[in-house]
């Protein structure tokens, strides 16, 4: 078992596709900080005007209607949110990292009870999720209680990492179907080498399966090092104590966080692997696969409504920031859909992908 | 047409002197075969001649003119085609296309694909996927394809792998016929015998060097052979012990009356023999079995 | 060789990574006719039911008794909720003229006194779109929108019986013009990059054949880029014959005089100019057509030098995403090379229009500098490309 372990790691070390992935998700990495730290694309500069702008037109839009005296709420939360923008505005004009974190806060609260109150200007004003903004006001509060800064933009360590989140799971989902996305064709290219050995489907199966884990998982380790490594020459580490929220309501550091996020990350790039090497016993088109695989983890993203029926597939779960920040629950209008379940679905899926896997190997080998 | 190899040499990094100052002489009208163990040059030597390897030392040379410029290698690489390897052909498509596309590309207008297909009795399966093709279609379809570019040189690299003997000997018709053409063809082989029967001329390689040639068109030395273990009944003569388990005794150093005495001690003591020159598989034995 | 160029055509054809591109494309084009069609009516046009909506609340705000901050708007509103009020009637007669003559005045309306960070109290605003889209800037792409679309509907003001598809923008013309902006430019270059991506390196598996061809490696390099063009001509084709079939049975062909509008800028003056969308049509098509060929030429290129395929890619992908990396709105105010980087002048219609030049802030970015660009680019690589293959020893397989 050992030899066909080694063997598979030299096949995947050796593969040119294999070490392009790793090399360009950590060059992603450093790259992505240097364009974002230069654009600013993140910066709460940006996010905070664009609420204001968007608080300005919808108090226009709903001024006027004097239909109802119901409006008053909303106007007053409109003006809350814009004169919020104001606060943080002011708070980085000055440098005063306590104006800035208190206004993010009051603007995060303003915002919360919009999407509490349901009130009308919802589907015009450019909010976070429930969870996010539930998370988000926690948080904050946690951080005023402590007398600590938000992060408002990319410049450490903890700083980038707590921006970069959301969107971590684009890029972790698509070097897990980069790399696996040939997994089993390998095998199909030198048969007559790999039928001849006397070794069981299973066993081969599982140590292909092991051996691209692993290889993610140094892949993942490698991306991480890079995005702690990065700022930190330039800015420093920054607090990696900062408190993020999980579905909106425990507050553990940053450090813990990230070791929850790493192993559902994982664990989301087993399924796809798994995946990827069952769609490899249909499909010897490396491009094909990797499409099929794709387009089903876009699904949920593309058809939110369909997977508020469908919470109990695997693919709402790959995005990991989604499911610990509790924003898939509200992207799919679903309670059920929640880390515990998500977690235990994952699992479930692997072990599905992976029976499949086994009939149909054997049924080829047949 | 004549091929000139001028004091070719190439080394590569961890192997010097695969060709070590080679240098040969082939007109057109003839076959050539170089015979050498595996790994020690052959093939490097046919990608010299195709320009596929830039030499060292020497050059090669096609009717006085060498590889120069790209426009000077194009024209010479022209008059040459070398044999396919079989992982090489395209799966998707057949037989038939992998002519065609041979017999364009080299502007083939004298021989007509059709013909070659029912010389090498493809019509079966010419028309069919190459990925159904087995070892031995793939060999006949690759020839084939050298016949369909109908240069003046054919570069045969083990050609006859995988073929049956039908087949070997159709192939070998099929090549004196292109050597009446005009054709030279250098051939690498290890059907010996086989070789033996069609080539011209027989280079042998060691060491990146030729050691041993072989003119066929010459008187070649007459030797008698005996098998080994009938030494002890044999009589006390030079007899020289070969690898290949034979004992051989060149005629020329016997004088004519002991060479009629030996000849009949033999059959008196009901004791096979061959009288003959010796073949090919027995040099090959000589050359490159003591080095083992 | 057109025995060569057969060939390779047939070979690009039916290898099945580009088969997978190419349908997949396909897929994703029906796909967005039916989910995200490219041809609706522009934001900036508000529905029947909006408007009505609209107008009642502005005759309300009209009717009801006023302090003096808010008497200060009653004019205004009298005056918006009139035009409101003609677009509604001139839609409901089905008179066209009346309608686009409205709609401009509507429109030039809300430029006037659209909500901006220095009017506060403005009760008017642009489409909310524009604001929970996240934009920075809101005001200033939903202004552009306004103004961009005020010239195109002016000449169909001169009209006698103007069109509703084309005032709405979704006749077959005008909705490839969109579409070619909304993103099936970069589409068929991603096409490009993958179709080109393994040229030569997909002949390392067939490589006794390809290194004894009697052909230069000039020869192949350049046959194979012909192979690819006429494989995007075709994947162009059936874009055009997909969106004809989708979009002309309900609105028709539309004319090729129909005007876009084309922004520029002249030093610190902005303007908008008509554009016959033909030329613009043409402009466009010349511009993909060019940087088609730098794509391919570039992944040759890299194939070349490098024997893999990974290089190409990972340096077509930069050129043709990587304008985030850099760009920030009105960047070329304080850094005006920008203007002249060739990511910028990835989106040919983006170009062609004058949309580049407000996300720029610049008037430099015209199709005659994306010619430039984009030429300097491909001869460079021209060059490098006749050196490699000119080398004595050169071949397209390793």
């Amino acid at each position: 078992m050992g030899t066909q372990f080694a063997f598979d790691w030299r096949q995947i070390i050796h593969s040119r596709k294999n070490m392009a992935v790793l090399g360009l998700f950590m060059a992603a990495f450093i790259v992505a900080f240097f364009a974002l730290s230069w654009t600013k694309r993140l910066d709460v500069t940006q996010t905070s005007q664009a609420t204001a702008n968007a608080a300005l037109a919808n108090y226009a839009e709903y001024n006027l209607d004097t239909l109802s005296q119901a409006q008053k709420p909303l106007l007053a939360n409109l003006d809350a949110q814009n004169s919020a923008t104001g606060v943080i505005g002011l708070g980085l004009q000055l440098d005063e990292p306590d104006t800035t974190r208190n206004g993010l806060l009051s603007l995060r609260t303003a915002q919360l009870a919009m999407r509490q109150h349901h009130y009308k200007a919802l589907n015009t004003m450019p909010l976070p999720p429930l969870h996010q903004l539930t998370g988000d006001v926690r948080s904050l509060n946690v951080l005023k209680s402590e007398g600590r800064p938000a992060a408002t933009s990319v410049s450490t360590s903890a700083s980038y990492i707590v921006l970069v989140l959301p969107y971590l799971g684009w890029i972790t989902g698509a070097a897990a179907i980069l790399l696996s996305c040939d997994s089993w064709i390998e095998r199909r290219r030198h048969r007559t080498l790999i039928t001849a050995r006397p070794l069981t489907a299973g066993l081969a199966g599982s140590s292909r399966l092991l051996m691209l884990t692993g290889f993610y998982i140094l892949t993942l380790l490698a991306g991480f090092a890079l995005m702690v490594a990065t700022p930190a020459l330039i800015a420093g580490l920054g607090d990696f104590n900062y408190p993020i929220a999980v579905m909106g309501t425990a507050i553990p550091p940053l450090w813990q966080y990230i070791l929850l996020f790493g192993g559902l990350t994982i664990l989301a790039g087993i399924w796809l692997i798994s995946f990827s090497m069952l769609v490899n016993t249909w499909i010897t088109n490396v491009y094909l696969t990797a499409f099929i695989v794709m387009a089903a983890g876009l699904l949920p993203v593309m058809l939110p409504q369909l997977f508020h029926f469908l919470w109990f597939l695997p693919m709402p779960y790959l995005d990991s920031y989604a499911t610990l920040s509790g924003t898939l629950v509200d992207r799919l209008n679903q309670p059920l859909a929640s880390v515990v379940i998500g977690t235990g679905l994952l699992f479930l899926w692997t072990f599905v992908n992976l029976f499949i896997f086994g009939l149909r190997v054997k049924k080829e080998a047949a | 047409m004549e091929l000139q190899l001028q004091n070719l040499a190439l080394s590569f990094k961890n192997k010097p002197n695969v060709i070590h100052d080679i240098s040969l002489t082939m007109n057109g009208g003839s076959i050539v075969g170089i015979v050498a163990p595996n790994g020690t040059g052959k093939t490097t030597l046919l990608r010299l001649i195709l320009n596929d390897l830039k030499p060292q030392a020497g050059k090669v040379l096609v009717d006085g003119k060498s590889y120069g410029s790209q426009k000077q290698s194009l024209a010479l690489h022209r008059q040459m085609c070398l044999f396919p390897v079989q992982d090489d052909l395209y799966p998707d498509l057949s037989g038939k296309s992998h002519l065609e596309y041979y017999a364009k590309l080299w502007h083939n207008r004298s021989k007509s694909v059709k013909q070659i297909i029912n010389v090498l009795d493809m019509r079966d399966y010419i028309n069919q996927p190459v990925r159904t093709y087995s070892m031995g279609m793939k060999q006949r379809l690759c020839f084939g394809m050298v016949m369909a570019a109908n240069t003046p040189i054919m570069l045969l690299d083990e050609f006859m792998n995988g073929l049956d003997t039908i087949n070997v000997a159709r192939m070998s018709r099929i090549l004196r016929g292109l050597r009446a053409e005009g054709k030279l063809i250098i051939t690498v082989s290890h059907l010996l015998n086989n070789l033996q029967g069609y080539a011209d001329l027989i280079y042998f390689m060691r060491d990146g060097k030729i050691i041993k040639t072989i003119d066929q068109h010459e008187q070649q030395p007459l030797y008698i052979q005996v098998a080994e273990e009938n030494a002890s009944r044999l009589p006390r003569m030079p007899w020289e012990h070969y690898p290949n388990g034979m004992l051989v005794l060149p005629i020329q150093k016997l004088p004519g009356e002991h060479f009629n005495q030996l000849l009949l001690g033999l059959a008196a003591h009901h004791i096979p023999f061959k009288l003959g020159p010796l073949d090919l598989d027995t040099y090959f034995n000589e050359f490159y079995e003591t080095d083992q | 060789m057109m025995a060569y160029f057969r060939f390779q055509f047939h070979q690009l054809l039916t290898n099945r990574k580009n088969l997978a591109v190419i349908g997949i494309a396909l897929v994703a084009l029906i796909c967005q006719f039916v989910f995200f069609p490219p041809n609706t009516t522009p934001v900036e046009l508000p529905t029947a039911t909006v408007l009505t909506r609209d107008r009642d609340k502005n005759i309300a705000f009209v009717n009801e008794s006023h302090g003096p901050n808010t008497a200060v708007w009653v004019p205004s509103t009298r005056e918006f909720a009139k035009l409101e009020t003609q677009m509604l009637t001139a839609q409901k007669q089905g008179k066209n003229k009346a309608y686009v003559r409205a709609t401009i005045n509507y429109l030039g309306f809300l430029r006037r006194y659209a909500a901006n960070p220095d009017a506060q109290s403005s009760p008017f605003h642009y489409p909310l779109t524009y604001y929970y889209e996240n934009r920075q800037y809101p005001d200033a792409d939903a202004a552009y929108a306004n103004v961009v679309l005020t010239q195109s509907l002016i000449p169909l003001a001169k009209q006698a019986h103007p069109d509703v598809s084309t005032i709405h923008q979704q006749t077959f013309w005008q909705t490839l013009f969109r579409g070619a902006l909304g993103g099936w430019l970069t589409a068929l270059l991603l096409i490009t990059i993958l179709l080109a991506n393994d040229l030569l390196t997909s002949e390392q598996r067939h490589r006794s054949i390809a290194r004894s061809l009697p052909l230069s490696p000039w020869h192949a390099i350049n046959t194979k880029t012909l192979t690819v063009l006429g494989t995007l001509a075709g994947a162009v084709t059936l874009l055009i014959g997909v969106t004809a079939v989708c979009v002309i049975p309900f609105h028709g062909l539309g004319s090729l005089t129909t005007a876009v509008s084309n922004f520029a800028k002249n030093g610190s003056y902005a303007y908008v100019q008509p554009l016959a969308l033909g030329s613009a049509l043409l402009m466009m098509l010349g511009l993909t057509v060019l940087l088609m060929w730098l794509f391919i030429r570039l992944n040759l290129l890299c194939q070349l030098l490098f024997h893999n395929e990974l290089i190409g890619l990972v340096l077509s992908a930069l050129l043709l995403f990587g304008e985030p990396l850099y760009f920030m709105q009105g960047i070329a105010f304080s850094v005006p090379q920008t203007a002249y980087y060739l990511p910028s002048y990835m989106n040919p219609a983006a170009i062609v229009n004058g949309l580049q030049n407000f996300r720029y802030d610049t008037g430099q970015m015209t199709p005659l500098s994306g010619v430039i660009v984009i030429g300097s680019v491909i001869v460079l690589l021209e060059i490098m490309l006749f050196i490699v293959t000119h080398r004595r020893h050169a071949a397209t397989v390793k």
